[in-house]
């Protein structure tokens, strides 16, 4: 409207002025907010997901109402989450893998691929591979004992038949042919430290695990209970597999390389089963670890509840027995400081109109977005100082990567340290001009046209920054007050530019 | 030149004596003189 105004309206130089200058500050503070969202999408997880923290194998509903500040495994190490979010009613796709691992999140939640890329649950294909974080070995660290004591047979215990294992377990509901009573894994054991869940997990597989040719089976009475049970296996390093059997019990399977994983991690406390263990582990000598990688079988879409987290560093954690990725930024900036999740569209909708490039204009907002994009990938990827800088191969300075990953901690400091102008001079380079198609351009008199007078690094640096430099009008300056000695007369030089 | 005028009148209005203005039209240099009454220029080099 502002636009329609300044071109139709019969204005006086003024007003056209004052019109122009709330045009350009309206278009200014709406995208304040999101200068460096560098859109990752909504990446959620539905109530119940759990996620391998410090303090146990815990609901991500949980750390995210309560806002725990617990540390998670991103794959390698331990991150600090730093943010919780929940989001109402989102559309959300479920998968389920060939081991048995299921993940249900918002349609444009990441996962991890074996190769380390992410793919959204939404585009994600039946037959697809997608990564299993090898054993985040992560445990409650707090040595108390708590609840869980109540379901972990005390030290003096020893168990010499199956029979006394499977009514420990009968007496507290957790077998196949128990009063089933318990779905799941007692919540006190998620929050257990490493010895207690071992020592369940022990229990467990002497009362309703078998030993067979076809490796070490688990018959349990509840799917959820199975899940969960290959989760805890999982955070050993254990990887299982998890299947319906006609007529009800779920069993939860370990062959292999696995079972002798499982053998050191947890093992038996019966003798005729550790012993049969040992039997099996002579007859599958040469079998190779298998793969921290698992195909998609099912995708299903729904919709729920979703809640988010973010995570420092690396932005990734393990949960539900995949890699997941978290949305940052936005998902601080846009959700606890600025909008509703019902503005979101709306959002989106400013945001692409904000940073669209209009026909043969230059939109300070998408440049600038792209050189903050061109920063962080440059000091990801280590593409400055002295021996880039030098480097006169063009090919090999396009694939130039020394993974320094330091681009998010430069942008910091180019927001800390640089306005417009001294940001424009620092970090608009040759390569970016080049890939950005920028030019510059002079009215032709002789034509009547508009032409591009050139495409040269420097010169189109030099049109950047008059732009910027006192809102593109030149400088005047004083240089006699009393020129040609007539008292008080005044010789200016008008400049463009900087000084 | 219609920029200029205004920009003299408006260093005028400031100023309150006749203004020189040393500028660059057209690749050109220029010297533009305003004394409240009327606006000249010539060449400057």
């Amino acid at each position: 409207m502002l636009l329609f105004l300044l071109n139709y309206a019969p204005l006086e130089r003024w007003q056209h002025t004052i019109l122009e200058i709330i045009r350009n500050e309206a278009y200014y503070f709406a995208p304040q907010g999101m200068t460096k969202i560098l859109n990752e999408g909504w990446a959620c997880l539905v109530a119940g997901s759990r996620l391998f923290t410090d303090r146990g194998l815990l609901r991500v509903d949980e750390v995210v109402r309560q806002r725990l500040q617990v540390r998670v495994s991103d794959g390698n190490t331990l991150r600090e989450v730093y943010d919780w979010v929940t989001f109402d009613q989102r559309e959300t796709v479920r998968l389920r893998t060939r081991r048995g691992f299921e993940l249900e999140g918002s349609a444009t939640h990441r996962v991890m691929r074996p190769d380390g890329s992410w793919r959204r649950l939404d585009e994600l294909q039946v037959g697809e591979q997608v990564r299993v974080p090898p054993g985040p070995d992560l445990w409650a660290e707090h040595a108390v004992p708590g609840d869980w004591v109540d379901w972990v047979p005390d030290a003096h215990t020893t168990f010499q038949t199956e029979a006394e294992a499977a009514a420990f377990l009968a007496h507290r509901g957790l077998t196949a042919g128990g009063s089933a009573s318990t779905r799941d894994v007692p919540e006190a054991i998620l929050h257990a430290p490493k010895p207690a869940v071992a020592a369940f997990l022990r229990v467990l597989f002497d009362g309703a695990g078998q030993v067979g040719d076809d490796g070490v089976v688990l018959a349990l009475p509840a799917a959820a209970m199975s899940q969960t049970v290959q989760l805890l296996l999982l955070n050993f390093g254990i990887l299982s597999s998890r299947s319906e059997q006609t007529g009800g019990p779920w069993e939860v399977r370990v062959v292999g390389h696995a079972a002798r994983v499982f053998q050191e991690a947890v093992g038996f406390g019966l003798r005729h089963k550790r012993e049969a263990l040992q039997r099996y582990q002579e007859t599958c000598t040469g079998w190779e670890a298998e793969a921290w990688s698992d195909e998609v079988v099912t995708v299903e879409r729904g919709r729920a509840v979703v809640y988010d987290l973010s995570v420092e560093e690396t932005h990734r954690y393990a949960a539900q027995g995949l890699m997941n990725h978290n949305s940052y930024w936005h998902s601080r900036i846009m959700t606890q400081k600025a909008i509703r999740p019902s503005e979101i569209i709306s959002f989106a909708d400013l945001h692409s109109g904000v940073v669209a490039t209009g026909r043969g204009q230059l939109n300070p907002y998408k440049l600038g977005l792209e050189m903050l994009r061109d920063i962080e990938d440059r000091w990801d990827k280590g593409k400055f100082g002295k021996e880039y800088d030098e480097c006169d191969d063009i090919l090999e300075k396009r694939k130039w990567d020394r993974q320094l990953g330091l681009g998010r901690q430069k942008l910091f400091e180019v927001r800390k340290l640089y306005n417009d102008v001294t940001f424009i001079d620092e970090f608009l380079t040759p390569e970016f001009v080049r890939e950005q198609k920028l030019f510059a351009f002079r009215y032709n008199r002789d034509t009547d046209l508009y032409e591009i007078s050139s495409r040269e690094f420097r010169e189109v640096k030099e049109k950047l920054l008059f732009r910027l430099t006192n809102f593109g009008q030149p400088f005047i300056y004083v240089e006699d007050a009393n020129y040609n000695n007539r008292g008080s007369c005044i010789s200016a030089t008008a400049t463009r530019g900087l000084t | 030149m219609d920029y200029a005028r205004d920009t003299m009148r408006n260093l005028y209005k400031l100023w309150t004596r006749p203004i020189y203005l040393e500028t660059v039209i057209d690749e050109r240099k220029r010297l533009i003189y305003y004394d409240g009454r009327e606006i000249s220029e010539r060449r400057s080099e």
